[in-house]
Formats: C-alpha cells, structure tokens, sequence
C-alpha cells in the first residue's frame, strides 16, 4: 500500500510538472480606445460623440512564429474544426471569445505574423459544410463575396438612431450568382498581414481603435460595408495597412 | 484492494455501456435533412425517434388537447400555410385574442431561441407549456383541466403509441410535452427551388427574374441578408457545428408612436423581458423559408403582402413614412441600422418577390408524413 502511494504521488507530481511544460502559446487580444479596453457595458468617446459596441469579430489566418505555421488548439468539445483559422470576437449579446492558443510552446520572444483574412481556397465555400470557426452566418456574405474577415458593428450614444459599421472582405468578385463561387481571386482582396516583433506570450495583443478609424467621422454615412462607400472604406483600408494596429505597446495605441 | 479494483471496473463497465447505448439511440434518428446540412441539436433527455414522432402528430392534431375540445395544435399552425395561421393575430380556444401573429414552424429545431421575443426561451420542451397552459391569454387552456384532459388519451390506440415511445403506459404531460416537440423538431423543410440552385447546384432550379432577385436579397444596397441570413435565413439559429451563441433581435421601424421609438404599449418586444432600453422593438427575425405561404407578416401581423413588406422596408420602416407625413423628423433611435430604405425599380421588385417565392418548399406544405393523421 505504501509503495503503491508513494508510485502515486511520484506519479502526481510527474504529471503537474509536465503540465506545466506544455503551457501552450496564447493570442490574448483587447481592443482599446484611448489608451482604454472597450467593453460591451461601457460607452466610449471618439471626437467627444459618445459610442457603444455591438459587435466587433474578426477572422485570423496563416499564424505564424518565426517564420513556422501555427495550428489553434481548440476546446476538445467541438468536432468539425479548422485549426488553421480563428475567429476572434462575438457580438455583445452573445458571447466573446479574445483569446486563441496555439499547438506551441512559447519561447521568449518571437516574430508573429498573421493574416486579418480567410484565405481564398476557404473563403466562397458552402457554409453549410463549412468548419468551425467558418459555419458563423453573421460573418458570412455569400458565396460569391464569401466571408466578413472583419465587422465592426457601434451605435451611438450621443445622437439617436447614429450607428457606424466596418465589414470588411474580399469585394469585386465575379460569379454566374451570389449562390456561385468566383473561379478566380477577387479584383480587391482585401487580405492584410501583420506582423509583431518581439512578441511575448504571456502579454495581450492590443488591437488600436484610434489607430483604425483615424482620420474618419463616425457616422452612418462614413460606415463601409465591402466596396459601397469607396471614400470611407478607402480611409480604412489605408489605415490597415500603414498605421499600427495589433501591438503589445500600449503607447502605440494612442 | 482487489476487491476494490473489480467494483470499480465493473461501474465503469456499466457507465460506458449506459453512455454508449444513450448515444446509439439519437445517433440511429434518421434527419429528413439532404447530406451535409447540419443536424439540429437535441436535449439529452428527449432524444428523437419515430414513434415519438408519431405519437407528437396524432397530439399535435389531436382537439382533445384542449380543455373545450375546440382547438389542436394545428389551429394556428397549419400545414398548407406552413404551419402558421392566415389571421392577423391568432384566436386561442376560448375566444381570446393573443396580440401576437402565428409564427410558422419551419426548421424550428435549429432555432437560437423561440416565439418572437424572448432572450432565453430556448428549449421547444419549454415553449410548448406556453400555448398548453398559458392563461394570458388562454390558447390550449389546458390549466385547470389536467386530469379531464389526460383522461381522453386513456384509449387502446394512444396507450399503444405512448408505449412505442416511451417503452411505459404512463400517460403525462411530460411525455406530451416530450412527443409534441419531438414532432414538431422533425418539420424540416429543405427542399425549395433555392436549395436546388445554391446547394444541390441545379443551375436551372431558378429562374432568371428568381436569381436576379436573389443577388437583390444578399446585395449590401437591400441588406435583407444581415438579418435572414444563413441556411435557414434567419440569423437566429443554432446547430450541431455551431456553438457560438447568437440571439440577434431587431426593430423593423415599424412602430414610432411618440417620435422617439416607442412601440405601442401591447407589445414593446424583447424589451418587455429584458428591460433593457436599447430591446425597444425588437423581434426575432423570423426564417424566411416558406414566406410566400405565412401571411400575414410582422409580429403583429400587421403586414398583409410581400409586396407590403419590402415597402416597408424600402421606406426605411413604415413608421418613417407616417413620421414624413406628420413632418416629424425625429428618427428611432431604436432602429436597426440595416434599416435604411433603399429604392427598387418595379422589375426590382417584381425579381426580389419572384426570388422569395423560390423560397417555398411545396413538398413541405404538402408532405402526407406531416398531415392529419385523423383525415
């Protein structure tokens, strides 16, 4: 019986302290407004108007660190996965999920590098046999434009009935009907990749709201959905693309 | 320590058998679903089968479910008319109005959450005691009326059923319950000339006005699609390979009564449960598969045509319309901001009309496996 314990308890601790090994890379994201995360409860000021988010989500692919390809490890409950791709984010009145962990094991520091997109070869497929995280309608358009890879959904607090909206995604694409997938990439893809230099594990990945929307009046009138609004959308896509957006430098949110 | 080890073994034997046998008995349910769809999700404790089923028809079209003998099930939910009810606002057993228009039971399984208004209502097993013993207003009426009520299925043909569906004679509210929603998760409906064209790929399955109205439907200049969009066109829906939570409700702009969004005072929507301010007006959006067979439309069925609709919708709600005419600017600040009006030719229309008959599955409305089992 003693021995038998004793097997147990070497055992025990054989286990905690592999556990701990294993300790897994995480992607922990949070949005911020001025320097502050921006909650579902709280309101926030951009240009003295006063707004609420409803819904802010966004797809994530080709991870990497240091040059090598992440998989997502995902909750063993969920069959179907794609583990190449993630869905970061929700609606306010569901639920929100900002943190991703990786199959890998963190070292130091590293070079991250995403995709804020769902790649071609997954993105005009039947959504009805699609794979978690991609069976999400509300991030779905069709399968001729494909998947939202972003949308940001906010509505004032200031003035009644304003509300301001970012759907991004691949826009230009030619298809028999919006039921038919394009044969050929999209004219915009609209896919940007980002990059995070010394990127530590154990510290969030800020996402710069400021930073986003910078030189753009939120309004309804200035909301981009795909290619409708070129000015707004152009204002955006700009900013994607030269302004820092993902950083683990709070400072560089403002 | 022996000893010990073979209980333990033998227990853990048991439980295995016992979960394994629990999950051959929903896996062997056959889905009248085309391969590839996604399967409903089920409770753990009403597993669907056959003979449930079948018993949940004979009840779901049987009038002695209702205290006077009066109304069934199907009253207000109709096959022909995609069991929904052509009446503005539905009329319960005892005479009295419900202030709410019969929703249609399409795909009802996969729904987030059911009736047109309630955050957490998410179990059918749930929303049937409603219209079974609800007393404001009474529908059913059952309340009051249990025994009389259980004492009219006491006949050689139901106890045969129940026992097929439950493998005991007891005759209960629960096994009611159970079978009615049992039957009610099976009205499936898949087979529209739509899901021949988008997901059978029959490039002929529409016709050229039905897809150009189709392209219309998801364009961003109509938005319909932000609201009933996915397989079942209604972003409310959840299933086995979706398990992020979505309740999406909005408010149409169909009611502004004070110019500053109200809805009138009988029916102010989620609002009325959660409290919240921002809840004010708004419904779920409802699926749009068999739209064309479930008029009236709206909540309140306050909307007689499609044609009606999409000039409500065009107009950026009805209520904006009638605001104009009073020369009120003030807007809903409740409105869902995919309710901006927009403005379509009449061959726009016409296409966008022709596209959501397309979204009508005849052999549903008509299925003999769905009709009265008493005809």
């Amino acid at each position: 019986m003693r021995r038998f314990l004793i097997t147990l308890f070497i055992l025990v601790m054989f286990l905690l302290i592999a556990c701990q090994n294993k300790k897994p890379n995480r992607l922990t994201f949070i949005p911020v407004v001025n320097g502050q995360p921006i909650m579902c409860e709280d309101g926030f000021l951009v240009n003295e108007q006063k707004w609420r988010l409803k819904s802010f989500q966004f797809y994530i692919s080709k991870i990497k660190l240091n040059g090598e390809m992440q998989n997502i490890n995902y909750d063993g409950n969920l069959k179907e996965v794609n583990n190449r791709l993630a869905l970061v984010g929700g609606a306010c009145r569901g639920e929100l999920n900002w943190q991703i962990e990786l199959n890998s094991e963190p070292e130091l520091k590293s070079v991250l590098e995403f995709e804020l997109a769902v790649p071609f070869e997954l993105n005009h497929k039947n959504p009805l046999t699609a794979q978690f995280p991609l069976n999400q309608p509300d991030m779905f358009w069709t399968w001729q434009l494909g998947h939202k890879f972003l949308r940001l959904d906010l509505v004032s607090q200031t003035e009644k009935g304003e509300n301001w909206s970012f759907h991004l995604g691949s826009t230009g694409c030619d298809s028999a009907s919006v039921m038919r997938s394009p044969k050929s990439p999209c004219k915009n893809p609209n896919r940007v990749s980002f990059s995070i230099k010394d990127f530590e594990s154990n510290k969030p990945i800020y996402i710069a709201f400021n930073n986003l929307v910078s030189g753009l009046e939120l309004s309804k009138r200035n909301s981009c959905m795909g290619d409708l609004n070129q000015s707004a959308c152009s204002a955006l896509y700009q900013n994607l693309n030269q302004r820092v957006i993902f950083t683990q430098d709070i400072e560089r949110t403002k | 320590m022996t000893y010990f080890l073979k209980m333990v073994a033998i227990v853990a034997l048991i439980f295995t058998m016992l979960a394994c046998d629990s999950k051959n008995t929903a896996a062997t349910y056959k889905w009248p679903i085309p391969k590839d769809y996604p399967k409903p999700q089920v409770p753990a404790d009403n597993p669907m089968s056959d003979a449930k089923v079948n018993l949940g028809r004979f009840l779901f079209y049987d009038t002695n479910l209702s205290a006077n003998q009066t109304q069934s099930c199907a009253t207000c939910h109709q096959q022909d008319k995609a069991f929904s009810e052509p009446l503005i606002v539905s009329v319960g057993s005892t005479g009295q109005s419900h202030r709410r228009n019969s929703l249609a039971l399409v795909n009802i399984a996969y729904n987030k959450t059911l009736t047109w208004a309630h955050p957490s209502l998410d179990s059918i097993e749930r929303q049937i005691l409603l219209p079974l013993f609800g007393e404001e207003p009474v529908e059913m009426g059952v309340t009051g009326h249990e025994g009389e009520i259980l004492s009219r299925f006491n006949s050689d043909k139901y106890k045969v059923m129940f026992a097929a569906a439950f493998d005991d004679k007891d005759i209960n509210f629960d096994k009611i319950n159970k079978a009615l929603s049992s039957f009610v998760r099976r009205l499936i409906s898949f087979d529209s000339p739509f899901d021949r064209y988008a997901y059978a790929m029959q490039d002929n399955a529409l016709s050229d006005s039905q897809i150009r109205g189709m392209d219309l439907f998801f364009s961003e200049r109509l938005e319909c699609h932000h609201c009933h969009g996915g397989f079942n066109f209604t972003q409310s829906t959840t299933h086995q390979k979706q398990l992020l939570d979505r309740r999406p409700f909005h408010n149409t702009g169909l009611y502004n009564i004070d110019g500053k969004g109200s809805y009138p005072l009988t029916d102010s929507g989620l609002n009325e449960i959660t409290l919240e301010p921002n809840d004010m007006g708004a419904f779920r959006a409802p699926t749009l598969r068999n739209i064309a067979l479930s008029a009236p439309y709206m909540h309140d069925g306050s909307i007689q045509t499609l044609e009606e609709v999409i000039d409500h919708y065009a107009a950026g709600g009805r209520a904006a319309i009638k605001l104009t005419a009073q020369k009120q600017v003030s807007k809903s600040i409740y409105r869902s901001p995919f309710v901006k009006g927009f403005t379509l030719t009449s061959k726009e229309k016409s296409d966008l009309i022709a596209f959501l008959n397309a979204l009508t599955d005849e052999s549903f409305a008509s299925d003999p496996k769905l009709s009265n089992p008493f005809n």
